[in-house]
């Protein structure tokens, strides 16, 4: 990736790589409607995942997790969890919700749901691949992106139970860059 | 053309009255647009219930042309080759065209290729519009000139087939050079390949991005996908195709049409 075209933009603005250029709103878990771009100026991580997932959503969630708890004490108030339903259809504000309580996921997380087509489109964006094959399932690509201060993707996660390393790292880097 | 090919149409409508054409061209609601009716077909790669139920709709007869593409930009300047965000389109976006407002005269009625996903949704959206899904033009891509599903004809298989075994020419046919098929839709094989709506929802067994190989890890309930019909290959080509593809590329045989849901 080129960076050097926008070496000039101050800390934080939406590069021309930048996610945030992505025109959608979403709502969270409670029932705010919000937009990814609200994160600008901090550290985003993004995974797409649906509530009623009982296989490997909770892994990716735990994955993310370890990732938040490594940098919680230095760079907590930096950073910012997202997880975007791919089922927006059934994923209401309220099931997301009960979803965060269960799991007890820290207010630096959000889970967003939202128009399918924005759906689509956010998943163009982060590479993932999604696909409903069952009335309750979906098959996805298990990715965690990092974002950093500009939107852009700086980092990706896949697979899971990955040593989170590598991640914590580059959200480190994409701290201190800003 | 298209145009005129619609007046001519309308004016023999409005000569000999409506219902005077098939049902297929009466029902057309929209310019430039098909009626499909609905219908019940299996996906290739299928839900494991089986066939998926799909409502009417409309699809563009032609995929969109340079002219109409051209038109779009000029609307809507974000669009253009120069002023594109990266993130949304890569650097083969428009690269046929000689400048960023301008086309060659032959390429009017060529369709417009080298053009990213997101720039496709991005126009079928200001037309009213959206991509067909991927079931949507599957279904219709199934027609041949005489029948709503040839999927079975052999002759038609093979002439999609051949197509695919071709390299893409130099220079791309214009709309309509290749067959019409009942519907009354062109083009829907032999001229360019074509983005539909949920190209990111698919996968394929294999290699086809090096970020995505086929693996229970990377993708939850993974296994669980099975082609319906393995034998039918020219399906297996345009599924592994799309799940090659990222929201940036510009391809040279890569295009698009818009769709359009109807209340029935």
């Amino acid at each position: 990736m080129d960076h050097s075209q926008h070496a000039g933009l101050p800390a934080g603005a939406a590069s021309d790589q930048s996610l945030y250029h992505l025109e959608a709103s979403w709502q969270n878990q409670q029932a705010q409607t919000v937009s990814l771009a609200a994160a600008q100026g901090k550290v985003q991580l993004v995974a797409t995942v649906y509530a009623s997932c009982e296989n490997a959503c909770p892994r990716i969630i735990a994955d993310m997790k370890a990732i938040e708890d490594k940098l919680a004490a230095s760079s907590g108030a930096q950073l910012q969890l997202t997880l975007v339903s791919i089922d927006p259809e059934v994923d209401t504000p309220a099931r997301l919700q009960a979803l965060a309580d269960k799991i007890q996921l820290s207010p630096r997380w959000q889970l967003l749901t939202g128009d399918p087509d924005d759906v689509l489109t956010l998943a163009a964006l982060l590479g993932v691949q999604y696909k409903k094959i069952s009335e309750t399932d979906y098959a996805h690509s298990n990715i965690i992106s990092v974002l950093n201060p500009a939107g852009e993707i700086v980092h990706q996660q896949q697979g899971l139970g990955v040593d989170p390393a590598q991640t914590v790292a580059a959200v480190q880097a994409a701290l201190s860059a800003s | 053309m298209q145009r005129l090919r619609i007046m001519t149409g309308l004016l023999l409508t409005a000569l000999l009255g409506p219902g005077f054409f098939s049902p297929v061209l009466a029902a057309a609601a929209s310019p430039g647009m098909v009626r499909i009716p609905g219908g019940s077909y299996t996906p290739f790669y299928a839900l494991k219930k089986g066939p998926v139920k799909l409502p009417a709709f409309e699809l563009d007869a032609y995929p969109v042309s340079n002219a109409d593409y051209l038109t779009f930009v000029r609307q809507h300047p974000r669009w253009r080759r120069d002023q594109v965000k990266p993130v949304f389109a890569d650097r083969q976006y428009l690269l046929h065209w000689p400048d960023p407002l301008r086309i060659l005269p032959e390429q009017a009625q060529q369709p417009v290729n080298y053009v990213s996903w997101f720039a496709a949704r991005a126009y079928c959206q200001a037309q009213g519009k959206k991509l067909p899904t991927q079931d949507q033009w599957e279904f219709v891509a199934r027609a041949s000139e005489s029948a709503a599903d040839a999927s079975a004809d052999p002759r038609f298989r093979q002439r999609i087939l051949d197509w695919y075994a071709r390299p893409t020419p130099r220079e791309l046919g214009s709309l309509g050079s290749t067959y019409r098929n009942v519907y009354g839709v062109y083009d829907m094989h032999g001229l360019l390949w074509e983005w539909v709506r949920d190209f990111n929802t698919v996968m394929v067994t294999g290699e086809s991005r090096e970020d995505s190989s086929f693996d229970r890890n990377l993708f939850c309930a993974g296994g669980a996908l099975d082609g319906a019909d393995p034998s039918y290959y020219a399906s297996y080509m345009r599924y592994a195709f799309r799940s090659s593809l990222k929201g940036q590329y510009g391809l040279k045989n890569l295009g698009f049409r818009c769709a359009k849901e109807v209340t029935p």
